[in-house]
């Protein structure tokens, strides 16, 4: 019989294997490098694309803050701002992605990654959601998910690792859009099957396991934010330095906010509720 | 606290950590790196909170969990010699440590999240409660993993000859997924 005392010990035997704390922090005292091995002519082309990109962000933003403020000279702020949103196809919105820092009746303050911070003002029209730790039991039929498996198998079932159950059904980011990846209407479940239709009206039958793991994006409000929270606010910017947003969304990791790639929202259009999940499911990191 | 005096008093600790929930002492390696790295770019905000120490064990956890690592890696099967590394340090008299040894490699062979439950409760001390808002998850969600995960630990015996166990190694990032 196994006892508690057992795992105890065993995983003690594992800790003792961890690597040496010297050799760790000699390499963590060294300057960071580039983990990528690439050839030198990728890297170049990576840099000129990098560089056009900046170059074309740079007027954008100056065209946006022009337009915004009439032209008549570019508000520091509303420029500080717009760098340190993500741009997407409708050039209408933005996204700002963050650690929620604070929030007030109607606002809400993200810390992005670069240490800036970003009031977003939030109205009646604004759609909150946030994305809480589920189980099997959340799906149910009639309800949108999105699952992400592994390659479809025998007879076209796909076996999920992770299930989320959305509020309404979103477009699939382009950059995430593979045979693994699957939105639709569950119209069937049993057992450990259910049936998702897709948009386009094909039927696939998805196969859970216990390591499957379930999210369920819930209706929120502004006071049920949690602080520290990954959160992804997209709306447009104002005259004011501040995001009026359309749509707010938070997850469950916290404080690892990354500034995701405009890229990310090809194929999304104006579909701010697909852009915000789509921040929320891939941009962290 | 510095962040150098931190890394410096807690960095054995964040690595013995890492490889329990990893099982896989380069991957915890990595891990532990790669998250320090972020801490140190945000150590006037984390040093100001009431445990920094704990909020970096969270990050670990969440680098090690997070889908889009998970996709990026490739399931390879460890070798028996991987194995032996893991569990057979030099001067166990196989008699005596093979039923530990066992443990360990059904340990080593749990699926991600059950693993880290098993982590986090045997090895953090910490309650159903805490480890649901560790992994961002409900208690009942917790349960469920710590009983399938103490069922697989308490199975049978396996054959003589076990085939390989699937571990995630992560590739690194120039490297073809």
């Amino acid at each position: 019989m196994i006892t508690d005392e057992m795992i105890q010990d065993a995983l003690h035997r594992v800790a003792d294997r961890a690597p040496d704390a010297a050799r760790v922090q000699a390499a963590l005292a060294r300057p960071r490098r580039p983990r990528q091995r690439g050839v030198v002519a990728v890297t170049a082309a990576a840099v000129a694309v990098g560089l056009a990109a900046v170059t074309g962000l740079v007027a954008s933003v100056a065209s946006v803050a022009d337009r915004l403020t009439g032209g008549d000279g570019v508000s520091g702020q509303l420029t500080e701002l717009l760098a340190g949103l993500t741009a997407t196809e409708c050039a209408e919105l933005k996204v700002a992605t963050g650690a929620q820092a604070s929030v007030s009746d109607t606002s809400l303050e993200l810390r992005t990654v670069a240490e800036t911070t970003v009031t977003v003002t939030v109205g009646a029209g604004t759609g909150i959601t946030r994305v809480v730790g589920g189980d099997l039991d959340d799906i149910t039929g009639g309800r949108e998910v999105l699952v992400e498996g592994e390659e479809p198998v025998r007879g076209g079932e796909v076996v999920a690792e992770q299930v989320g159950v959305l509020s309404q059904r979103i477009s699939v980011p382009a950059v995430a859009a593979s045979p693994e990846l699957l939105s639709g209407t569950v119209t069937g479940v049993s057992g450990d099957r259910f049936a998702v239709r897709s948009a386009a009206g094909a039927e696939v039958l998805v196969v859970t396991s216990p390591d499957t793991v379930v999210t369920r994006q819930d209706s929120s409000r502004l006071d049920k934010l949690v602080e520290a929270a990954f959160t992804v606010a997209v709306g447009r910017p104002r005259p004011d330095a501040t995001l009026a947003a359309t749509t707010v969304a938070q997850g469950t990791l916290t404080g690892e906010a990354g500034q995701p790639p405009s890229t990310l929202f090809s194929g999304l259009g104006c579909d701010a509720d697909a852009i915000a999940l789509t921040a929320l499911r891939y941009g962290v990191g | 606290m510095s962040f150098d005096e931190f890394a410096r008093a807690r960095l054995p600790a964040l690595l013995r950590y890492a490889t329990v929930v990893t099982c896989d002492p380069h991957l915890a390696e990595d891990i532990v790196q790669e998250v320090l790295l972020r801490a140190q770019q945000r150590w006037s905000r984390l040093v100001q909170l009431d445990h920094p120490e704990a909020y970096v064990k969270r990050m670990v956890l969440n680098e090690f969990l997070s889908w889009r690592r998970r996709r990026a890696a490739r399931e390879v099967p460890l070798s028996q010699a991987g194995l032996d590394g893991l569990v057979a340090p030099a001067g166990d008299p196989a008699q005596q440590f093979g039923a530990r040894d066992e443990l360990v490699r059904r340990i080593a062979a749990l699926p991600p999240r059950q693993r880290a439950v098993v982590a986090l409760r045997y090895f953090e001390g910490l309650t159903d409660c805490e480890i649901a808002e560790q992994l961002g998850c409900r208690e009942l969600t917790v349960r469920s993993h710590a009983s399938r995960a103490l069922a697989a630990l308490r199975a049978a015996e396996p054959a003589d000859d076990p085939p390989p166990v699937a571990l995630t190694r992560v590739p690194s990032m120039g490297e073809p997924r």
